[in-house]
């Protein structure tokens, strides 16, 4: 099961893919990018596209992450338990 | 290895994917080609509808053209499938007929049997997601994808590959690794596909859209097959390369196989139908028989000229092969004829004295001067377009006999590509959008019909949108939308009455498909299977030849004498009532525009009919040749001629150019026009009438004309007729046919007007006019309109004593089923015993009541209607028995009047507007009688229901606005130029129906009046 949090999140990035991220006071390292891709959301609504990165931490973790392709800000979407 | 620097799409959805593509051919093509690609495939949904205008527009690139579909197998699967030549296209249109013929409409499916029937020549891609691999491997069935992947192998052989995407959905990175080892596990070839949907990625919300129209639903809803996200364009090949390079070899075979693939389409073959004559004679000879014979039908003996005519004829149709067709239709005619049906040949096969003399058209091309290279020709060598009317109800009749005749391989109705115009994108997008139904159907019915992306100018040109609420931010994104749309192809239909016939089995040149009505059709449209060398056959279904052949078998029948071969050719009472204008219900000549025409004209003969006919098309009033011709005929005008050159060809029509045909002859006296460049003007005025093309033509038009020794400025006034004309008109041929109708149908409206307008009434709809104002004018001649009647009414309007009886089938909702059922069982003594031998549905019941069937049997509607509810629950007879003894107020007049016309579309017992007659009166309004006698330029006030506003083309571009006021005594004309138009658009154009009240001036032209309108309010 996940839960839908969609709130910033700062990610470190190497040549444009997410190898960490912080999330509430921890960090957490990138082991391995499970999935990727992308989603236009709610065009109509002015949404703009998302690149969501489906991603395995280092302590075992599942997350969900992505990044807002206009605003180029990023958010975590999901944490799965 | 060697990696190529290029790739090419194999994977590409076109509008033709209907619903699924929103990337114009032209486009994709375009983009290809700029991408230096150097090929490019069609995979449409289930058809190749595409792939004739496809082949044509890559090959004008430089591209090569691969034709293909992706096919949908029985499990719901999907399969890319190529042709790689010829016998691969033709497998493939076998593969998608059995597809569609053999499952419900709607839902074509290929079954693994019917692939290997039709496997050779194809090359086999597993497909997106959709594809059967593919999901396989999504549900980590490894083993079972394994299986089928061997399967489809043992199938195509080294002709499958397996189609890696990445259009950056969840899931295609171990999508993509899973489909690697299957290869490697296989031997299967991997191959690199985007699935395109649409050129660029900005038009990735048209495509959502559409999606939302196909699923029906709206964008807020979630529906598994709505696009996540805008990747399935049309890729660059770097774009392509760099999504992929881990898989080099697999980008690379999207050349490999293009390679494999060469030009399936051969455009303008010959697919003629073969007629076999009977013992053994050869077609020419058994052709040259049969017109020989025919003429001296026609003419008793034959002289000279009629020799001659026949023989040049006969040679061309035989030395371009077309004898067989000619027999075909002489063929399908003489069923016709056997069996009593009523036809007429019309369009420029009137052009020829051998259809003359098959009996394939009325109308004799040798005395009319018309000239047979106008239908056909040896330097033009195009295909000849018969098309026959026929008594509506017969029609398919007839077409059952050619299916019957050649054989359900050989013959299909030709399809068509319904497409987005301006009221059904605003329908379809808006409610995909969220607007509600009401609300879209509000916005749509206040544009006229136009194209889509005609909108934004309508919006800034027409008063009444200018007036309204569109220019709201809420309908801007839905109207730039409509303007993305416009033209796209929604679904297919069936043309009207086009037939192709061929000599070969259908299935290898085109697939076929189910339309609605189950008509299997062809996937291409007529100017497709033209194209592709099928000869096409119009047997259209005329409504008119069904309401002349049943007031002639009628009249025949009743009165004493009257043979329709006895019809005068020139009758006239007939002319006379034609020059007052009474010609609301003749065919071709009710609309206000002809029957004004006809107050000034002074018509004596059917030749001037023919001219009428003509000059009131777009063509001759755009390029101002109505006021010239009057004055002309009237001999208020002298006529002259631009050049000598014009006046044998412009002497018939007084030197206004008139027909299509005088136009091509323009072209050829005056500039030397070869008939291929006379051809192509005639082409670019009726089909594409692009301005730029046009003025092209016109300085080509000038120079040569130059060169023949006329003086520019002559040669340029000359071109500004044509010009002018540049849109549509008749051929001389097609006028003289439908004048011919016309004119009968004229003397039957003089001589019978109660038997006319009775048949006319039968087989509504029709013409310019609804039944009521059909009715209207019928009153106006004398003729009451009485109301259904449960006894006495029949399944069509009937004359009693001289007037006309509304039938039972006019009733709203009725059915066949149920209008047998009544005409069985009676006669009806109450509603309770009619409904226990009917056993009618409450709606029709209540129809019935409304329409004042049972008037006669219980004289309280309200009573009536009161037990309706009972009697559709089948109580027993007599449960009603003090049903005339209740008292109850019955509805108002008024309501009765409505009610009336709700049930019927007709108000039977006189029009509404007679009930306020006196206060209109009192208000000095006048009526349509009275107004008769105002003379020329008197102030008036008027009022009546407004119907059919119009806003033909002029010359000026201005817009003039033409509209009726109907009353109880019959219609006033009224006209609106544009300063008025300007201010009261929102009055005529914005509220639908509805009574009117216009004041303005009398204008008196002929024998003929017009109200110039100043003022328009709504009442």
């Amino acid at each position: 099961m996940g839960r839908v949090l969609d709130r910033p999140v700062n990610v470190r990035l190497e040549q444009g893919q997410p190898v960490g991220f912080s999330w509430q006071g921890v960090f957490y390292q990138v082991a391995k990018i499970l999935d990727c891709w992308k989603d236009a959301g709610c065009w109509w609504e002015g949404e703009s596209t998302k690149l969501f990165y489906r991603v395995a931490v280092s302590d075992g973790g599942l997350f969900e992450l992505y990044r807002d392709t206009r605003k180029d800000t990023w958010f975590m979407y999901k944490i799965y338990d | 290895m060697v990696i190529r620097m290029s790739f090419v799409h194999l994977h590409v959805h076109s509008p033709f994917s209907f619903l699924d593509g929103a990337g114009r051919l032209e486009d994709l093509i375009g983009k290809t080609a700029a991408a230096g690609m150097p090929a490019l495939a069609l995979t449409d949904h289930d058809n190749v509808a595409g792939a004739v205008f496809f082949h044509e527009l890559c090959l004008k690139a430089g591209i090569q053209p691969i034709i293909g579909a992706e096919v949908t197998l029985e499990q719901g699967y999907h399969l890319i499938l190529l042709a790689q030549n010829a016998e691969g296209y033709a497998n493939l249109c076998r593969l998608l007929t059995r597809a569609h013929l053999d499952h419900p409409r709607g839902e074509p499916r290929t079954s693994m049997a019917r692939l290997r029937e039709y496997r050779q020549h194809l090359i086999a891609l597993s497909g997106c997601r959709k594809g059967e691999i593919p999901s396989l491997l999504l549900q980590k069935q490894f083993q079972k994808a394994f299986l089928k992947a061997k399967e489809y192998r043992a199938i195509f052989g080294s002709n499958f590959y397996l189609e890696l995407e990445q259009t950056w959905l969840p899931g295609a990175v171990s999508l993509n690794r899973y489909l690697a080892q299957l290869s490697e596990a296989t031997g299967v070839p991997l191959i690199v596909t985007n699935n395109v949907h649409y050129t660029e990625p900005e038009q990735f919300p048209v495509h959502d859209l559409l999606t939302c129209v196909r699923t029906l639903t709206r964008l807020t809803d979630v529906h598994p097959q709505r696009p996540l996200n805008q990747e399935n364009y049309l890729k660059t090949p770097a774009e392509m390369k760099a999504l992929f390079p881990d898989y080099p070899e697999a980008v690379n075979n999207t050349m490999a196989v293009a390679e494999k693939c060469s030009p399936v389409l051969e455009l303008n073959a010959r697919h003629y139908p073969e007629f076999k004559p009977p013992n053994g004679e050869p077609a020419q000879s058994f052709l040259r028989r049969l017109v020989y014979e025919g003429a001296s039908r026609r003419y008793g003996s034959l002289n000279k000229r009629v020799r001659e005519r026949l023989e040049d004829e006969l040679s061309v149709i035989n030395d371009l092969g077309y004898a067989d067709y000619f027999l075909l239709v002489w063929d399908v005619t003489g069923f016709a004829r056997n069996k009593g049906i009523r036809y007429a040949g019309r369009g420029s096969a009137a052009d020829s004295l051998v259809s003359y003399c098959l009996y394939l058209t009325e109308v004799d091309s040798l005395k009319r001067g018309l000239l047979f290279e106008r239908f056909m020709s040896r330097e033009r060598g195009e295909k000849p377009d018969i098309d026959i009317d026929f008594d509506a109800r017969y029609r398919d009749q007839v077409a059952g006999y050619v299916y019957r005749k050649y054989g359900d391989e050989h013959v299909a109705s030709v399809g068509t590509y319904n497409t987005f115009r301006a009221r059904s994108a605003v329908r379809d997008l808006g409610k995909a959008m969220g607007f509600s139904l009401e609300e879209c159907d509000r916005i749509a019915k206040l544009f006229p019909h136009a194209h889509a992306d005609a909108i934004p100018a309508l919006l800034e040109r027409l008063p009444e949108l200018r007036k309204s609420d569109l220019k709201e931010e809420k309908y801007r994104q839905l109207f730039d939308f409509c303007t993305q749309v416009a033209g796209l192809p929604r679904f297919m239909g069936t043309h009207l009455g086009g037939l192709v016939i061929s000599r070969h089995p259908l299935t290898a040149i085109t697939p076929l498909q189910q339309a609605a009505k189950g008509v299997v059709v062809t996937q291409f449209d007529k100017e497709a299977v033209e194209l592709l060398g099928l000869v096409k056959l119009d047997l259209l279904s005329l409504r008119m030849m069904s309401a002349l052949d049943d007031t002639i078998r009628i009249i025949s029948r009743e009165k004493a004498g009257f043979r329709e071969e006895r019809i005068p050719e020139e009758d006239r009472d007939t002319f006379q009532m034609v020059n007052r204008g009474d010609t609301i219900g003749v065919f071709q000549l009710e609309s206000p525009a002809q029957r004004a025409l006809q107050k000034r004209l002074g018509a004596s003969r059917q030749e001037d009919l023919v001219a009428s006919l003509a000059l009131i098309r777009p063509g001759p009033i755009k390029g101002n040749m109505v006021e010239p011709f009057i004055k002309r005929k009237q001999g208020l005008e002298e006529v002259t001629y631009l050049h000598p050159k014009l006046e044998p060809i412009l002497k018939k029509t007084r030197g206004v150019v008139l027909f299509q045909e005088q136009v091509i002859e323009i072209a050829m006296a005056v500039a030397g026009f070869t008939p291929g460049e006379a051809d192509r003007l005639r082409r670019v005025m009726s089909h594409s009438r692009s301005r730029q093309e046009m003025e092209e033509l016109g300085r080509f038009f000038v120079a040569k004309a130059q060169e023949q020794g006329v003086a520019k400025s002559v040669a340029e006034e000359i071109f500004s007729y044509i010009m002018g004309y540049a849109s549509y008109g008749f051929c001389e041929a097609h006028a003289a046919a439908f004048a011919a109708t016309s004119y009968k149908s004229a003397y039957l409206a003089c001589h019978y007007p109660a038997y006319y307008f009775a048949s006319l009434l039968s087989h509504q709809p029709m013409g310019y006019y609804d039944a009521d104002t059909l009715c209207v004018e019928a009153r106006r001649r004398g003729i009451k309109i009485l109301p259904p009647h449960i006894n006495k009414s029949g399944r069509d309007f009937v004359v009693e004593n001289g007037d006309i009886r509304v039938s039972l089938a006019q009733v709203k909702g009725m059915s066949k089923e149920i209008l047998a059922r009544i005409l069985k069982n009676r006669p009806y003594g109450s509603i309770a015993g009619f409904q226990q031998k009917v056993k009618a549905p409450g709606h029709i019941l209540e129809n019935l009541i409304f329409s004042g069937a049972f008037d006669e049997l219980h004289p309280n509607r309200k009573e009536l209607l009161w037990q309706v509810p009972l009697l559709e629950k089948g109580l027993p007879k007599g449960f009603f028995p003090d049903i005339r003894e209740k008292i109850t107020d019955d509805f108002t007049m008024m309501e009765k009047y409505m009610q009336e016309k709700e049930a019927l579309g007709i108000y039977v017992r006189g029009h509404p507007m007679a009930l306020f007659r006196q206060r209109l009166q009192r208000a000095g309004f006048y009526d349509s009688k009275s107004i008769d006698k105002l003379p020329d330029g008197a102030p008036v006030k008027a009022a009546g229901i407004l119907i059919r506003p119009h806003r033909p083309p002029t010359r000026s571009g201005k817009t003039i606005v033409f509209f009726s006021l109907e009353d109880e005594y019959g219609l006033i004309d009224v006209t609106v130029f544009e300063e008025v138009y300007q201010r009261y658009g929102q009055e005529i154009f914005g509220g639908g129906g509805g009574v009117a009240a216009v004041t303005g001036t009398i204008q008196t032209r002929g024998t003929g009046q017009n109200l110039i309108a100043e003022k328009i309010m709504r009442m």
